[in-house]
């Protein structure tokens, strides 16, 4: 609002009595706002002085009014003096309005407009000033970029909470807590697991003991947690009820002066809490930091809870995995009992011959001699058998070695002959070109190729005739390690072409359904990937690739 | 002991001359196949009494497929040898009519027991077959109305209710039957009986 007082002629403003001019009715009015306004206003002599002031810019100045009068602003409000004198001079020579922000001035902020006042004559008899306070707005401004800043930080942080790692998500948290304290100006922060008995206390700074606080101890916090209600106390030592004998305690002992506690709670399970603590000074909490903390507190649930759901799933894998290891090593068990079973069987025969040649009158010596030869011939078949078992059955832990791939893909071949050309398959092995070395376990890869070329074998034994061929294919791709099982089988229904690697999906009426999601998740345990596809005239044909070790 | 012969069929070289040394060290003839398909291209029926011994990880021409095709051609008896314990494979291999079902590895008097047997019961077969062909020879030789007198004699009629079916006097029912009791060399009525069973019951109208 500009006030533009204009005296009827021949009265000059600068009469200190406004009660005289004549327009003293209306002037009441006015009289009231300019006493009761919440702004300033002032009004200066054309050399800039003042001459006039009203009650709240005396209040500002910290001036009595009078003492305004006749005064420049460079004697009553000397930090403003230089800019709200230039803006005077300024108005008083070229007639036109001036506004000016100034520096802020014991934390608040002003913005003054000044503009000419005229005689009848069309002289400028003086400049007027509206002084406003602007220090809420400059504050509300400033609550709301803060509040715009702390959302950012709190999306950067969840961004990165998202793609960290399952293992490092509790170092994750602890960092990002302290991010977000410092911030907010908060001394410390940080994360609280809570288990089914007892919780997790990772002390601090120099203390950095891991505690293990039992949860009856702390009743009345973790009633609090429970019920999915925030605490905070301003001051530890006075706003704790007494009856929280073990909170007291542990909050004395930690030497810990203000804090604020957010239950961490997905799926209506509490997980945990963030916990944001002062040791130095007490500290308020104020709604809108309680607020702030509390649109953290989800995103750290959030990603609490994702990363369980993560480990949740390796978990699964992993045992499905010792699941199809164990059926896997039944089948093989029963296979090396087989293949054991054939040469102990031409032992024990020739053994029996020899002895009954032995016993005839005219012992046929060459006959013994053969049987005994057979017999050491067949010890040694049977002892690979045993040796190629126990590499076949390997380790319960993944190991991580470089492999030739070639050599165990020859070594893997020879392994799955004898159980191919039972099913009249020709099995056949390909290497085309130099293979980069791949890194990995030798056992898991030989289980993965093994599975396959059954697979391949059975479909071509089904097959309506010839060809019955098997061959496996090894060649490099883009420096990756590529690996194909291709058959001249039955083919994959279209059916059973997007289920292939579904657990417990299986067209056959044994087995458990586990092989190929198996083959899947140990392919891509070592980077690779794995696929199928039909080939003409008839047929499928598994392809996966193995990215190269780390050192080459 | 009259010569007997073992066929050993099985994929594993060194078994098949293992088991020819055993077998033959117990006097036994003994030939080894690698594959059924080998053994069914070179079998002749043996002039002694024989078995075979019959792996039976055998795909393909699985060994009771096999088993079943040597049944219809000629019935030896099967012993089968197995590296595996599928006991489904066993008891099917029983049911029909198997000698005996072994697991490798086998040890030599379990291994001789099961052979013996199975060369005794393909002696005893062989025995009736030969009884069998023996019989039908005899009935050949009989006349037409010889036939006809025995069909009604092993039907339990009296030779005077035999000649008065046939229109002869009992006196030509007596000669008749003389000569069939005579051709057909049975001691007896129930032996004829027997024999006249065994050749395909009565002929008679």
């Amino acid at each position: 609002m500009t006030v533009r007082p204009t005296a009827p002629p021949g009265v000059s403003l600068l009469d200190a009595e406004t009660e005289d001019l004549p327009y003293a009715a209306l002037s009441a009015e006015l009289k009231e706002i300019y006493d009761r306004a919440p702004f300033g206003i002032a009004l200066f002599d054309p050399s800039g002085r003042y001459a006039k002031v009203n009650a709240f810019l005396a209040v500002l100045n910290r001036t009595p009014i009078e003492d305004h009068v006749g005064r420049t602003p460079a004697e009553v409000a000397p930090e403003t003096a230089m800019a709200i004198m230039k803006a005077v001079a300024d108005v008083a020579r070229t007639g036109e309005k001036r506004a000016i922000s100034l520096a802020p001035q014991r934390e608040r902020y002003w913005a003054a407009e000044f503009y000419p006042v005229f005689d009848g004559q069309k002289t400028i008899s003086g400049v007027g000033a509206i002084i406003r306070d602007l220090t809420a707005i400059v504050h509300a401004e400033r609550v709301l970029r803060d509040h715009a800043e702390f959302e950012r930080l709190v999306s950067t942080v969840s961004a990165r909470l998202a793609g960290t790692p399952a293992h490092e998500v509790d170092r994750e948290i602890e960092s990002a807590l302290n991010e977000v304290a410092r911030f907010l100006r908060i001394e410390h922060g940080t994360l609280l697991k809570i288990g089914p008995r007892d919780l997790e206390w990772r002390g601090i700074g120099s203390a950095r003991t891991h505690r293990r606080i039992p949860l009856a101890h702390i009743g009345w916090f973790m009633e609090a947690m429970r019920k999915g209600r925030f605490l905070s106390a301003a001051s530890a030592a006075t706003e704790i009820p007494a009856r929280a004998e073990g909170e007291r305690e542990i909050v004395s002992a930690a030497g810990v002066k203000s804090f604020a506690a957010f239950p961490l709670i997905v799926d209506g399970n509490l997980i945990g809490a963030a916990m944001f603590m002062t040791f130095e000074r007490e500290r308020q909490w104020e709604p809108e930091i309680v607020e702030r903390l509390l649109l953290l507190s989800q995103v750290l649930a959030n990603v609490l809870d994702r990363r369980r759901a993560e480990e949740e799933l390796r978990r699964q894998r992993d045992e499905l995995l010792h699941l199809w290891r164990i059926g896997t090593v039944n089948q093989l068990t029963a296979t090396i009992a087989h293949d054991v079973r054939q040469p102990l069987t031409a032992i024990v025969a020739n053994a029996a011959a020899a002895s009954r040649f032995l016993a005839l009158p005219a012992t046929p010596l060459d006959e013994v001699r053969e049987a005994l030869a057979e017999i050491q011939r067949d010890g040694q078949r049977a002892g690979e058998v045993v040796a190629r078992a126990r590499e076949l059955l390997g380790r319960s832990e993944p190991r991580n070695v470089t492999i030739d791939l070639p050599r165990l893909l020859e070594e893997t071949v020879q392994l799955a002959h004898p159980s191919s050309s039972a099913l009249g398959a020709e099995l056949e092995l390909q290497v085309a070109g130099p293979i980069p070395q791949i890194s990995g376990d030798p056992a898991q890869i030989q289980q993965v190729l093994l599975n396959l070329i059954s697979n391949a074998s059975e479909s071509v034994a089904g097959a309506a005739g010839p060809p019955r061929q098997v061959r496996v294919l090894c060649t490099a791709e883009d420096g990756r390690a590529v690996v194909a099982v291709a058959d001249t089988g039955t083919g994959i229904s279209e059916g059973a072409f997007e289920r292939l690697f579904e657990p417990f999906f299986t067209t056959k009426d044994r087995g458990l359904g586990l092989g190929l999601p198996l083959c899947q998740a140990i392919v891509e345990r070592h980077g690779g990937k794995i696929a199928a596809e039909n080939r003409r005239p008839r047929g499928a044909v598994f392809r996966f690739t193995l990215p190269p070790g780390e050192d080459s | 002991m009259t010569e007997a012969t073992v066929y050993v069929v099985d994929d594993d070289r060194s078994i098949c001359g293992a088991l020819r040394r055993l077998l033959s060290s117990h006097g036994y003839a003994v030939e080894t196949f690698l594959s059924p398909a080998d053994f069914l291209r070179a079998f002749r029926p043996p002039e002694t009494p024989a078995c075979v011994i019959l792996d039976v990880g055998f795909p393909m021409s699985d060994g009771l497929a096999f088993q079943e095709e040597l049944g219809s051609s000629v019935p030896i008896p099967i012993v089968f040898l197995s590296g595996t314990s599928d006991i489904s494979k066993g008891v099917r291999a029983m049911k029909k009519g198997a000698v005996d079902f072994l697991t490798k590895p086998v040890a030599e008097n379990v291994l001789l027991e099961a052979v013996g047997q199975a060369i005794r019961k393909d002696r005893a077969e062989r025995t009736r077959r030969e009884w069998h062909h023996d019989l039908e020879r005899r009935w050949e030789q009989l006349t037409p109305r010889e036939k006809e007198v025995a069909g009604l004699v092993v039907s339990g009629m009296l030779n005077k209710q035999v000649g008065l079916r046939l229109h002869v006097s009992e006196k030509t029912v007596k000669v008749h039957r003389a000569r069939v009791m005579e051709k057909m060399q049975a001691d007896s009525v129930a032996d004829l009986v027997r024999m006249v069973d065994a050749v395909g019951g009565a002929r008679s109208e």
